[in-house]
């Protein structure tokens, strides 16, 4: 119940943080509109190549990327009380550290979903695509599982960059770059080298993004649910590493007495 | 003002490059809009846009630089405590910010070698430059732009703080209507005005007729076109820091701002 109780109250500190970047206004002109434009950046080069099939897997590849990239804003998030002085507080406090950084960092998760499904609707109705209503509708919760598998990765990586948090920033956007890179958002996982296709298996988007296109294409039920089950399953390993990170690392902080100085 | 210039550019030169993981961050990412927007082409088998692909990353950088590093220099200055000691010096601020702006911005420059090595070691690709005599003034032509256009982004964020929420918005915005990749062309008809106003969009087309085989039509004429809107983007930044100071001087609250 404790662990409930801080998690709902880090899920407000988390909303007002989300509240203190954005408000209604800004939002829909300022952010919804970069994510509509990287897009259609993106939906434009399948123009360029003169090919309608291209149009529409950047297009795809890209919206759900873009829910991704925002989540990934967790990463950031998490090294903020590094710099509001409540580390150490969230370490010494009798419940655990987990509940009250996931819960303050829940809301880019949500900010995700919604930026990725915006851009998925507005971008397909600007190049014309024809999305089957049923599967459009299906497509919604693999936005949603792609999105908290990425949630996942970006709690592990969020607990790294709190060591340096002064490199934040570069860490989270190259770990992003990485993924719009290799991970099937742009080009398929295959055309890239084994080992490369090897890292990308075990990294969020790549099989949600493949079962999203699988669904759009009309592929079988198995088919699809085997790829998301794939994403599931990424999701959860990084929740894993994730948790045993934050253990390590508060755990080391209190062995050493360095949590402040980190 | 030739000591104050050269002063303000060695200063910041040497802060810019004492800062690898800061200003310089930009161009770590260069690399992954090569991977990317290569791998997009290659893959589609267009071999002959492959130029297209190697020359975005160049003003991506180059536009990300003048946003992020050059334009929060003012803010800098002001988060370190030095923003009155550099008001108050006899050179004129924001002739020394101009020089500085140029300078962090010209490092994007950089972004240029970086995507032609990505395209030569990753996917052994390599793009002839048909037309140097075009390139070479084309990117500083670009970089002058972008520094012109990273000194009103700068005056902009130190009066307007709220502005700078939208920082992160007016990336792909530009680079569509700037065509970077994609010639404003393929833009709906109702935009192409807007994206002529955009220095992104001259040099991409510049940087693009770079790498043609035909001879390039109206080069002076068009490169002359991304110095105006670069000194204009200057002219204004020039005027609103003159300003703002200038309040801030009469109320005596630099300091305080």
């Amino acid at each position: 119940m404790t662990a409930l109780r801080v998690f709902r109250n880090a899920v407000h500190l988390g909303y007002v943080d989300f509240r203190y970047q954005w408000g209604p206004v800004s939002w829909l002109v300022g952010y919804c509109v970069r994510i509509v434009s990287e897009t259609t950046f993106y939906g434009l080069i399948g123009v360029l190549l003169g090919s309608a099939q291209r149009v529409e897997y950047l297009v795809v590849g890209n919206s759900v990327f873009i829910g991704c990239a925002t989540t990934m804003l967790a990463a950031q998030a998490i090294t903020w009380d590094r710099f509001d002085g409540t580390y150490p507080l969230l370490v010494v406090a009798p419940s655990s550290y987990v509940p009250a950084v996931v819960g303050r960092t829940a809301v880019w998760v949500l900010d995700g979903m919604a930026t990725a499904v915006l851009a998925l609707f507005v971008v397909s109705a600007i190049f014309g695509l024809r999305m089957d209503p049923l599967r459009g509708a299906v497509a919604l919760p693999l936005i949603v599982l792609t999105c908290l598998s990425t949630f996942c990765l970006a709690l592990f990586v969020g607990g790294m960059a709190s060591l340096r948090p002064g490199l934040r920033n570069m860490i989270s956007i190259l770990v992003r770059m990485t993924i719009l890179a290799i991970c099937g958002v742009n080009v398929p996982v295959a055309f890239w080298p084994v080992p490369v296709q090897v890292l990308a298996g075990v990294l969020p988007v790549t099989h949600g993004v493949a079962a999203i296109r699988l669904l759009l294409a009309g592929a079988p039920a198995g088919q699809v649910m085997a790829s998301a089950g794939l994403e599931a399953v990424v999701g959860a390993g990084w929740l894993a590493v994730a948790v045993l990170t934050f253990d390590r690392l508060t755990e080391r902080g209190r062995a050493s007495g360095s949590i402040e100085f980190v | 003002m030739i000591r104050a210039l050269t002063g303000a550019v060695r200063a910041q030169f040497q802060m810019t490059t004492h800062d690898l993981g800061g200003d310089l961050f930009n161009l770590v990412v260069v690399p992954f809009f090569a991977l990317t927007f290569l791998a997009i082409v290659q893959q589609s088998g267009r071999r002959g846009l492959l130029g297209y692909a190697l020359m975005a990353p160049v003003l991506i950088t180059l536009w990300q630089m003048a946003l992020f590093t050059a334009g929060e220099l003012v803010n800098r200055d002001r988060f370190l405590g030095v923003l009155e000691a550099v008001v108050a010096a006899p050179a004129p601020f924001a002739l020394v910010m101009a020089a500085r702006t140029a300078t962090v911005t010209a490092f994007g420059l950089a972004g240029f070698a970086e995507s032609w090595l990505v395209a030569l070691v990753v996917f052994h690709v390599v793009v002839p430059v048909r037309h140097p005599e075009v390139l070479v003034p084309t990117l500083v032509a670009a970089a002058f732009a972008a520094s012109g256009t990273a000194l009103l982004f700068s005056a902009v964020f130190a009066l307007r703080q709220s502005a700078r929420v939208f920082q992160n918005s007016i990336t792909f915005p530009f680079y569509l209507l700037g065509g970077v990749l994609v010639p404003v062309a393929y833009l709906p008809g109702w935009l192409r005005p807007l994206s002529r106003v955009v220095f992104l969009s001259w040099s991409a087309d510049l940087l693009r007729d770079s790498i043609r085989p035909g001879t390039p039509a109206g080069v002076p004429f068009r490169l002359a076109v991304v110095v105006l809107l670069g000194a204009a983007g200057m002219a204004v930044g020039w005027l609103l820091l003159h300003r703002m100071v200038e309040h801030l001087r009469r109320e005596g609250t630099l300091a305080l701002a």
